[in-house]
């Protein structure tokens, strides 16, 4: 069909153009910048650039020539945060084209690596060597080996290494192709690239004591093709689609040395090490990066219009998920060469995913007070990758845990119905609906979940040009069995031992009792002022939760304004106050076996309270010459760790942590544009940023931490003021 | 964000288009604007959640008055025209982890089909995990050890709006993890201020945390990788 469709394109006349040929607008702005102020933190520029000196803040070239409409815009050029358009529109054929840098920059710290190969993380192996020799001869002797001892080794390491900026420059192109041959008929083609460049923070274990926060490189990208096509017809509408991303990551593995290792050996417990016991483990570890991907997406849906203002819609999505990169070996730790020799892996997994999805809708006004809504929706990811027997796993490249294991290929499908009723009652509207929902998985520890909602909306107007809108939601979610050894077990050929509370519940599986609400009122008590306030709430319990996340409340209540008193200026505010925690429960069990000490319980509630708030106004201080722009928004976050212990268990005592994702953000910004003469214009701007983040971890925290080295930047403090100026011409 | 004379003028007619009884016949003040745009991207728009609380083409659109861009937008801008209604998702998008909206990169529509779709909240894919990794496509899998929420659904975990924890996740951790993993040893070791802070830190505190050694969160290629720490 597609073919035909093809064939009928290249047949007929492309459809003319309706007259009259659109003015030709063009704009180019040249300016300077300046920055001042505390700007040291990533934090400052994690997402845009702010150059100092000539700047380029935006042109656009557009109009009509020799049959073409052309449209040529860009802003920040040359800047690491540029944004290009372009679009060359002739007849029935539109193409357009877009360049996208976007910069994340995640911040400055240090490594214990040194400049080498992509992928190679790699230490002097002088230095691997003096440490080791250190270490075995502290546990050779009747002292501990402790933080004390390790600390100054570290340092060693520490100053052998250099500092590293990690962020990551993303690069998005496409070019889109429009075509409509007929007023009915639409087709589309588009190349995409999504390209990635930098360092990210992860980190790489060696031992339960002692890992390592390594800048990771990142250097991969994702090509997408995608082609459409719409038809439309006095019935309704049909369209279709298929779509092709393919994932490539440009770095196979990673390679990372071990600090306190010289030579690879293994011994009983080594992956819990170093301790005083065994200081044994590899001398170097080889990480998966993310594997290459393809993914393959076809489409279809249809739109029907039928009497009684009555539309049915269906809507079809078949993907094919394939992975197949080559698979590294099970260590690189020698001494393991024995016990690991058993594994027979095969050269590739073989991954393959494939998700099928309907959606059949139904909705009908057959007379205007009433209106009704069906749906039917069945989603399922089936995991086809096969089962890889493997004799077991290398725990941190130390010890070969020789526990036969599958790996676990989780699939799952959701079906789903739902129907609602909608009635007018004067000029006020109640709706009430349900929706059911049977959530299938595999290898989990419910065979399966089901959720039932019921809803209800009422809304209308008030007097003062007002609305009001309510909307009440309840959903019960349960299970007819729970088994929380499955999902663990699924891994393991064998029985294995229960380390885990049975009484724990998984909060995605778990019985969940929800209310969610909200209320929304709009009034304009005067011609020139809208007032609107807003209220939300969503409630979460698990009620057969003993262990695990036990309930989670949400508030949000939101207050906005605006005004415009003679048309010459405008202003607007709002207000917002957010209330969030979670409360869950668990308890300690330091020894191999579940702790049957009831003081070993612990609690945590942890909280979010967030105020916003912001203005601006906009104002013509000589119409049609000059404007003024004044904004402001600010954002208050103050997090809270809330936590109770029984004495006497473990822990004994919990201590809370009031410093906890705590932030202050503040932005102001002023723009004064003047027009000078016909054409040109000027502009002065003026935009002050400022964060200050307090966080526990910040509390003069050293770059080796008790069994690791920590990488991570903590310093997102900022406060810094953007000058700009700016000439514009228009023509 | 500076904010341009038709931004508030935009708050101020988008309000009061809302205010003036628009709940009570979505249909007409919609009708004529679907004669002609009735195509296949607003196939959805009949029954989607803003037809059906009472939002209408003139609820967000200036047709005839000029405006921003190819879809002239009473706000000026998209963002501002979302949050007129989705306050509480602004104050998620000025939190200090997020997606890059109110710097202005991303828009609501990068993930949302305002004008209705076929799938829950107006994604434009099936689940929220296939829109997440429409620009994440390198987290698609399939692995060889998988993490089961991870390939069920991004947001157990993450909060795609915004969020006081990095990286953008609902919980902080450990506590996050700790919602599920409630093993012997370290996963049920509580890591409160005395463990949190200055040189007592422990590696699995607060920041990065269980990371630190399982650092393949979202599913593992590593034959010794049934932990998710290779």
């Amino acid at each position: 069909m597609l073919i035909a469709l093809l064939l009928q394109v290249i047949a007929s006349d492309p459809v003319a153009r309706p007259s009259p040929v659109p003015p030709s607008a063009n704009e180019i702005s040249l300016g300077l910048a300046g920055v001042a102020g505390d700007r040291r933190s990533h934090e400052f520029l994690e997402y845009r650039d702010v150059p100092q000196g000539v700047t380029v803040p935006g042109f656009l070239l557009s109009g009509h020539a020799a049959g073409f409409d052309y449209d040529l815009a860009g802003r920040d050029a040359g800047q690491d945060d540029q944004r290009f358009r372009a679009r060359l529109g002739v007849g029935a054929v539109d193409i357009r084209a877009q360049l996208d840098d976007i910069p994340h920059r995640l911040g400055e710290g240090r490594t214990i690596f040194g400049r080498g190969a992509p992928g190679n993380l790699a230490l002097a192996g002088a230095l691997q060597r003096a440490v080791q020799d250190a270490v075995d001869a502290r546990v050779a002797s009747p002292a501990p080996l402790d933080y004390a001892f390790l600390a100054p080794l570290a340092g060693d390491v520490l100053r052998g290494g250099r500092d590293v900026r990690l962020g990551i420059e993303r690069r998005e192109s496409g070019l889109d192709l429009a075509l409509k041959p007929r007023v009915d008929l639409s087709l589309s083609a588009r190349y995409g690239h999504r390209g990635r460049d930098g360092h990210r923070l992860s980190g790489v274990g060696f031992g339960l004591r002692n890992a390592v926060e390594v800048a990771e490189p990142i250097d991969d990208g994702t090509h997408s093709v995608a082609v459409g096509a719409e038809l439309e017809r006095s019935w309704g509408v049909v369209s279709g689609g298929l779509q092709y991303d393919g994932y490539r990551n440009h770095l196979d593995r990673l390679v990372v040395d071990n600090p306190f290792r010289a030579d690879d050996a293994t011994a009983p417990g080594a992956h819990l090490g170093p301790t005083d016991l065994t200081t044994a483990a590899a001398r170097r570890a080889e990480v998966s990066t993310l594997p290459d991907n393809d993914a393959v997406t076809a489409n279809a849906g249809a739109s029907v219009r039928l009497p009684l203002r009555t539309r049915v819609t269906a809507d079809a999505s078949f993907a094919r998920w394939r992975q197949s990169d080559t698979l590294v070996g099970i260590t690189t730790n020698t001494a393991l060469a024995g016990p690991a020799a058993g594994a027979s892996l095969p050269a590739t997994l073989d991954g393959a995913i494939d998700i099928d999805s309907q959606t059949v809708s139904v909705t009908s006004a057959p007379w205007s007070r009433l209106s009704l809504r069906g749906r039917v929706r069945r989603y399922a990811m089936d995991n086809r990758t096969p089962r890889v027997p493997l004799p077991g796993v290398a725990r941190l490249d130390a010890v070969f845990e020789a526990v036969p294991r599958l790996n676990v290929p989780y699939s799952h499908t959701r079906t789903r119905l739902e129907a609602s009723v909608g009635y007018g009652l004067g000029s006020w509207r109640v709706e009430a609906g349900h929706r059911h929902e049977d959530f299938a998985r595999t290898f989990r520890e419910t065979e399966e979940t089901t959720d039932a909602a019921w809803t209800a909306a009422l809304s209308g107007p008030l007097p003062a040009d007002g609305h009001l809108r309510l909307h009440y939601e309840r959903a019960h979610r349960g299970f007819s069995a729970y088994d929380s050894r499955l999902s663990p077990g699924a891994s393991r050929v064998n029985v294995h031992p229960v380390r885990s509370l049975g009484a724990g519940r998984r909060y995605d599986q778990a019985v969940r009792d929800l209310d969610r609400a909200s209320a929304r009122i709009e009034l304009a008590p005067l011609p020139a002022l809208v007032l609107a306030a807003s209220y939300a709430l969503d409630l979460r319990r698990y009620p057969q939760t003993a262990y695990g996340l036990v309930s989670t409340r949400a508030h949000v209540a939101s207050a906005d304004a605006a005004i415009t008193p003679a048309g010459r200026w405008t202003a607007h505010a709002f207000y917002a106050f957010e209330l969030e925690s979670g409360f869950q429960r668990t308890r300690h069990s330091p020894l191999p076996s579940i702790s049957i000490d009831l003081r070993d319980i612990w609690d945590a509630r942890l909280s979010d309270r967030v105020h916003s708030v912001g203005a601006g106004i906009a104002a013509d201080i000589a119409p049609g010459r000059t404007t003024l722009r004044l904004d402001a928004s600010f954002q208050r976050s103050d997090g809270l760790a809330d936590f109770f212990s029984q004495p006497g268990g473990n822990p004994d005592l919990a201590l809370d942590i009031a410093d906890f994702d705590d932030v202050r953000w503040l932005s102001i910004a002023a723009e004064l544009e003047h027009r000078v003469r016909d054409g040109w214009s000027v502009a002065a701007s003026a935009m002050w940023d400022g964060q200050q983040v307090r966080d526990v971890i910040d509390e003069d925290r050293p770059e080796y931490v008790p069994g690791a080295f920590v990488l991570a930047p903590r310093d997102f403090d900022y406060g810094a003021v953007v000058l700009q100026a700016r000439v514009t011409r228009r023509w | 964000m500076i904010r341009g004379v038709a931004v508030a003028v935009g708050c101020v007619v988008f309000l009061g288009g809302v205010l003036r009884g628009e709940a009570a016949e979505p249909a007409p003040r919609t009708g004529a604007c679907l004669d002609c745009h009735d195509n296949a991207r607003r196939t959805h728009w009949v029954g989607s959640r803003h037809e059906r609380h009472g939002v209408t083409c003139l609820s967000c659109h200036l047709p005839h008055q000029g405006g921003t861009g190819r879809a002239p937008l009473k706000a000026g801008n998209e963002a501002d025209t979302c949050y007129t209604c989705h306050a509480s998702i602004r104050s998620r998008t000025l939190r200090t982890s997020r997606h890059p909206v109110r710097d202005g990169v991303m828009a609501c529509s990068s993930c949302h089909g305002p004008h209705g779709t076929a799938n829950d909240a107006m994604l434009p894919r099936p689940t929220s995990t296939e829109t997440c990794l429409q620009c994440h496509a390198e987290l698609r899998g399939p692995f060889l050890w998988e993490h089961a929420p991870a390939r069920e659904d991004c947001t157990l975990c993450h909060d795609a709006h915004g969020s006081s924890h990095r990286p953008l996740l609902v919980s902080r951790v450990p506590y996050l993890c700790q919602r599920c993993h409630l093993n012997v040893q370290h996963p049920s070791k509580l890591f409160d201020h005395s463990n949190s802070g200055g040189s007592g830190v422990a590696r699995r505190a607060p920041e990065q945390a269980c990371g630190r050694c399982h650092r393949a969160v979202h599913g593992s290629n590593h034959p010794s990788g049934a932990y998710l720490e290779r």
